[in-house]
């Protein structure tokens, strides 16, 4: 799935930066400009985070800040793979029980702890992908307290996010555990991996288009990524994940 | 009409017409040309259906219509080819990068190959919508926020021909 090969090692570079605007849009300049696919920029802070649709992202200090430049040709195997990539990171450096919900969100109990955004780039099958990770995050504002979590109030630990033992060194390693999967190569076999991280069914979730929009069940992810969602009697399919508000979560991944 | 050319003596017949008996509309087609006089809208329509270039004809229209009076006619631009622009892929469409960001682009404007005309969201995953072809935008037919199919038409472009940056 990726022109990174098995021996160049992620990241192939990092950029380090204490306070920046969105560490996405920095990647896809330095993108545009020639930065080799795998460069990586970290921020300890980011003072415009941006979530979907350019809308703010609550990106306080404490927080783990990562846009990584990936390619290929499906992004769905970037869509799905990298959630599970920073689950596995918070079951290893935090010792939390966090799972994936659809399609990009790392939650525990339900409240998002984490999140993916991938964006395309100037450059064909290259891939902007923004990951923001509430480590050691003591508090947030009031409108969000309900549906965010962060490692430092579940566990009450605060974690490292740089060092051998940190954050930053374990997400590395977990993403090139995956990268050299063969379950990384198709989207079969990310999904399949996904699942087993899955919270999604059983989930409710509003769904908004345009000017129309329902509650709805979320069932299952089918086998081209898409949300199945049921309401009374009637199944739909779901695309656009832009349009959803998840309002219950569904049961907890049993790994 | 016995030919393709249109004859300014013909049109001033048609708007005598049109005066005569209190028209509102009156359109006569012979071979590749239709020709409507509106005395309510006061425009002049030429309607080509073949591809000729009608430049000179309607140039002669635009000083007969400004040197007579009622019913006053202007003339309207015929209808040109128009090249769709299509979704790359399924997903929702949205017009602008942001909610609070001004639109990628509008009718009207001219837009350049790779210019970025809109986005599409499917599963997260935000992809900018590049123009395949160079000219001015006629029409967006995608509502923003709406869901569209891969292969469903955009927009439609009017293609220019040495269109630059």
């Amino acid at each position: 799935m990726s022109d990174v090969s098995a021996s160049d090692k992620l990241p192939v570079e990092v950029v380090r930066v204490s306070s920046i605007d969105s560490t996405s849009s920095y990647l896809a300049q330095l993108v545009a400009s020639g930065a080799r696919v795998g460069t990586a920029v970290i921020a300890g802070e980011q003072t415009s985070g941006r979530g979907q649709l350019g809308r703010p992202w609550h990106s306080p200090r404490g927080a783990f800040f990562l846009s990584i430049a990936l390619t290929g040709a499906d992004p769905r195997c970037l869509v799905f793979g990298l959630p599970v990539v920073l689950a596995r990171t918070l079951r290893s450096v935090c010792n939390l029980q966090a799972g994936c919900r659809w399609p990009n969100d790392i939650v525990v109990d339900g409240r998002k702890i984490g999140g993916v955004l991938i964006e395309s780039s100037a450059r064909q099958s290259v891939w902007i992908v923004g990951c923001g990770v509430n480590v050691n995050v003591s508090e947030f504002p009031e409108d969000l307290r309900g549906s965010a979590t962060s490692a430092l109030i579940e566990t009450g630990h605060v974690a490292p996010l740089e060092g051998a033992d940190g954050f930053e060194e374990a997400f590395f390693a977990h993403l090139n555990e995956f990268i050299c999967s063969p379950d990384a190569r198709h989207l079969s076999g990310v999904l399949t991996l996904w699942r087993s991280f899955d919270t999604t069914a059983g989930s409710l979730v509003r769904v908004r288009r345009q000017e129309t929009e329902g509650v709805v069940e979320a069932v299952a992810v089918d086998g081209m990524g898409r949300l199945v969602t049921k309401d009374g009697e009637e199944f739909e399919v779901v695309v656009g994940a832009s349009t959803l508000e998840w309002l219950r979560a569904g049961p907890a991944p049993h790994i | 009409m016995a030919s393709d050319k249109i004859d300014l003596q013909e049109i001033q017949q048609l708007i005598a017409l049109v005066e005569k008996y209190g028209l509102a509309e009156l359109s006569v087609s012979e071979k590749s040309l239709t020709v409507t006089v509106r005395n309510a809208q006061e425009t002049v329509e030429i309607e080509e259906l073949e591809a000729a270039p009608v430049t000179r004809p309607r140039a002669a229209l635009a000083r007969r219509t400004a040197a007579s009076a009622p019913p006053s006619a202007a003339v309207q631009q015929p209808e040109r080819p128009t090249v769709p622009l299509v979704s790359p892929m399924t997903g929702v469409f949205y017009t602008s990068p942001s909610p609070d960001a001004p639109v990628f682009v509008e009718p009207g404007e001219v837009i350049r190959v790779g210019q970025t005309v809109g986005l599409i969201e499917a599963m997260k995953v935000f992809s900018e919508v590049p123009s395949e072809i160079s000219g001015r935008l006629v029409e967006i037919r995608a509502q923003n926020g709406a869901l569209v199919q891969a292969g469903e038409t955009l927009m439609l472009v009017e293609p220019m021909e040495g269109t630059e940056e």
